[in-house]
């Protein structure tokens, strides 16, 4: 699964319409499928973690919708919808209609699939402004999930007609006067002047609809623009003020505190994991980013110390709690020791400077196939910026490097971890559960206070 | 592990600073083309006059005129050894570097009348405000120190012009070329190299082969010139083996790969062994491949070419001398007091360097 975490957060091809075959539809089809079979819950659940490219989750969406579920688990089917529901709302309204219209080019009509494109355009909050903009791709997916004859039948005014098609979209749980009064608005206001259904609002309004739940399921509440060092999450701020000398019991507790909140809404480890903090004279970094780096590499030591009842801990160069920068860096021997632990998975916590011998970390990385032992090691790189050069700092080639310097990053970067192993697996598979409720649960909400503030 | 680098053994290395003998290696460092061997002194410097360091104890007076660059020791007590080839930089003035090292007593201030401008077409003067200094290429130290006692603000653009051109950049003399545009590459010398505890100097090898010597008087004195040193003297010099002749590993690299060729091959026909006894072969190797990377370090130290070194008195101050050392292959300045080593910048000349 880690491959395809790695695909679903680096690789932005657009899904394009093209005719044949669905292989055809775009090239990373078939490793789509592959993991869809191999795990279909797992292969959904890895949409939620943050970062995913908005392409890729429009694929996993076509996906799900496109596969049957012929077979399947009821629980199963529960938490593939739930995907499809979170989806649905962090996807742009353009990328869901590029996978209904791939779903009527792959003449896939199985219920779910129709079921979920109906809703989601009768249910829209801004579906107006989607059928002024968009009205001839949203009749295609609407006269596909439907049913071209059931979708024009809305223009007959007889009464017959009209208690049949209310009785056929009860079935897709829509409200049968507005699934009706939609219908109709699609067929007869198409010629209308597109400003003047909805004066004073911009009719594209509609594509920045689904940005507060992507942001959300993304973690991007708080990414700064200007960073400094005590911008870059709560728990590395207070260690910053920590290493430049306030050691205030206020500072401490309220350290505590941060590093539990983080704790509560990070993904727990169930196995046994070495963990190698770099805590060398380097990582103090100078200038305006002194302790920057080793701040985020210590807050998300403290973090995993909650997130791990298993976790043992290997600190290079410097001593103390939080551990004060110093000495050269020695990680080759650090990760033998560490590896005498037999641990499910070895972290590395690095600025990426490795100068005692340097390449024997690499040497021992390479050497460990060799002897058997196939303990995965991963090299988590602290950096200040999201933009940092790291030219000079990969100890490893061999190892996974995975990069951070925010701690809304550590989501993605401990599940990223995480699956380099068996525990791990089973660890994100439960966090993605839990975020998957509550997501739907935040989502249910705001629908909700919606309905409310309508009937207010 | 055991260090076999110790200066008392390294003799070709000892004829270049007098009085190295009470100094010791600590485990060497090494990224890129650059290594560094950090020294450390065994003797306590509590009876020795008191020496500041150059951020606190040295401070840019004013530069009057092009040429002449006025320092000040600010404090109340002790004495300032300014650092071989220091030089201060500045926005909108023009940058200049001093071509020697010298001695400056608590409250005395000191004009260096042979200071060299670094920056050719700049105008305006560096003011007291600013202090952020660096230390002279390593590839320019040798014309530097040539061309103390000769007063002339524009005696080193033409050594500046030529490494500008060598890196692709203005053939100008002006030094803020490299310093500012290769200044996020130069600046990582200091996170790839650690200045440690204790510290007091340290040898720089560039490829394997000795480039220098830097001894500071205190620990605090060293921390303080590291930055200046590993980034702009010896990063430079590193930087361009880096960017140009291409990294050459230290030998005995291939040490290890060969005992785990063989390490590998015994496993298969051994059946199961314990994770425990694998790692314990794993470090034995990890520990017998550095030995034999410290071994190449130090023969490639013992094979310093012997020469006759031409010691020229500077300048005294109570019982400290300061001293240039010249060689046909090494140069560079010294302070000794009452016969022990207290300071000293001893570099490799370009030709040295630049032979095979």
């Amino acid at each position: 699964m880690r491959a395809l975490l790695n695909h679903l957060t680096t690789h932005t091809e657009p899904l394009s319409l093209r005719r044949g075959k669905p292989g055809q539809l775009f090239s990373d089809w078939s490793l789509h499928a592959e993991y869809f079979l191999r795990d279909p819950e797992m292969y959904a659940l890895l949409a939620l973690v943050p970062d995913i490219q908005p392409w890729q989750r429009a694929r996993i969406l076509l996906q799900l919708l496109y596969s049957s579920r012929k077979g399947m688990e009821d629980e199963l089917r529960r938490s593939l919808d739930q995907v499809i529901v979170v989806l649905l709302a962090v996807l742009a309204v353009d990328h869901v209609i590029a996978v209904a219209l791939a779903l009527r080019q792959l003449r896939a009509n199985h219920k779910h699939t129709s079921r979920s494109i109906v809703r989601y355009f009768f249910g829209h909050p801004l579906r107006e402004h989607v059928m002024k903009v968009r009205r001839s791709a949203v009749v295609d997916c609407i006269e596909h999930a439907l049913g071209k004859n059931v979708a024009r039948a809305s223009r007959n005014y007889s009464r017959e007609t009209e208690d049949k098609l209310c009785k056929y979209l009860r079935r897709y749980g829509v409200d049968a006067g507005t699934g009706i009064s939609v219908l109709r608005d699609l067929y007869e206001k198409a010629v209308e002047n597109e400003a003047a259904i909805i004066p004073g609002e911009e009719p594209s309004s509609y594509r920045l609809a689904h940005i507060g739940a992507a942001a959300r399921l993304d973690n991007l509440n708080e990414r700064p623009k200007t960073i400094t060092p005590t911008n870059r999450g709560e728990a590395s701020s207070a260690l910053v003020h920590i290493y430049r000398g306030g050691s205030s019991p206020e500072l401490c507790n309220a350290l505590e505190q941060y590093v539990e909140d983080a704790a509560k809404s990070l993904p727990e480890f169930h196995g046994k994991l070495a963990l190698i903090v770099d805590a060398s004279a380097s990582s103090k970094s100078y200038g305006e980013r002194e302790f920057s780096t080793l701040s985020q590499a210590v807050a998300l030591q403290y973090i995993l110390e909650r997130l791990c009842s298993q976790l043992e801990l290997h600190t290079v160069g410097g001593t103390g709690r939080p551990p004060v920068p110093q000495g050269a860096t020695d990680l080759a021997l650090p990760l033998l020791v560490a590896l005498e632990y037999e641990p499910d998975l070895v972290l590395i916590v690095s600025d990426g400077y490795e100068n005692t011998f340097f390449g024997d970390l690499e040497r021992i990385l390479a050497a460990l196939p060799v002897v058997g032992i196939k303990t995965p090691v991963i090299v988590l790189q602290s950096k200040f910026t999201s933009s940092d050069d790291l030219t000079l700092r990969r100890p490893s080639h061999t190892a996974p490097q995975l990069e951070f310097w925010h701690q809304q990053d550590f989501e993605k970067l401990l599940l990223s971890a995480y699956l380099h192993c068996d525990s791990g697996v089973n660890s994100a598979r439960l966090f993605l559960r839990r975020k998957l409720d509550n997501f739907c649960c935040e989502l249910q909400r705001a629908e909700e206070q919606i309905v409310d503030a309508v009937i207010g | 592990m055991k260090n076999p680098l110790a200066i008392r053994e390294l003799e070709p290395v000892l004829q270049l600073a007098p009085g190295m003998a009470d100094y010791y290696c600590g485990m060497l460092q090494s990224s890129g083309a650059l290594t560094v061997v950090p020294l450390f002194c065994i003797r306590t410097t509590s009876d020795a006059t008191k020496i500041t360091g150059p951020k606190t104890g040295l401070k840019l007076s004013q530069v009057r005129g092009y040429g002449n660059l006025e320092l000040a020791n600010p404090g109340e007590n002790g004495i300032a050894i300014v650092p071989l080839h220091i030089g201060y930089i500045q926005d909108k003035a023009q940058n200049h570097a001093a071509c020697r090292s010298a001695f400056i007593a608590a409250g005395q201030k000191l004009m260096f009348e042979d200071a060299c401008c670094v920056q050719q077409a700049q105008g305006g003067f560096l003011a007291e405000a600013q202090q952020w200094f660096f230390i002279l290429p390593l590839q320019l130290r040798e014309e530097a120190l040539h061309q103390r006692r000769t007063v002339a603000f524009g005696k080193l653009w033409p050594a500046i012009a030529k490494l500008n051109a060598e890196f692709g950049l203005g053939k100008r003399g002006h030094l803020e070329l490299i310093l500012s545009k290769k200044r996020p590459y130069l600046n990582q010398f200091q996170s790839r190299f650690e200045c440690l505890p204790e510290q007091v100097g340290a040898l720089f090898l560039l490829n394997g082969k000795l480039a220098g010597i830097e001894i500071c008087p205190t620990p605090e004195y060293f921390a303080e010139v590291w930055m200046a040193l590993v980034c702009f003297s010896y990063g430079v010099g590193a930087m361009f083996y880096e960017q140009h002749n291409g990294t050459r590993g230290i030998e005995g690299d291939a040490f290890f790969d060969t005992k785990l060729e063989n390490f590998g091959a015994k496993l298969k026909t051994a059946g199961d062994v314990s994770v425990e006894l694998k790692i314990e072969a794993l470090r034995k190797m990890v520990e017998e491949s550095r030995a034999v990377r410290l071994e190449s370090v130090s023969n490639s130290l013992q094979t310093i070419p012997k020469e006759e070194f031409k010691h020229t008195e500077e300048e005294r101050f109570l019982k400290m001398t300061l001293r240039t050392v010249e060689g046909k292959n090494f140069c560079g300045q010294i302070v000794e007091e009452s016969g022990r080593l207290c300071y000293a910048s001893v570099f490799a000349r370009n030709s040295y360097l630049s032979r095979n």
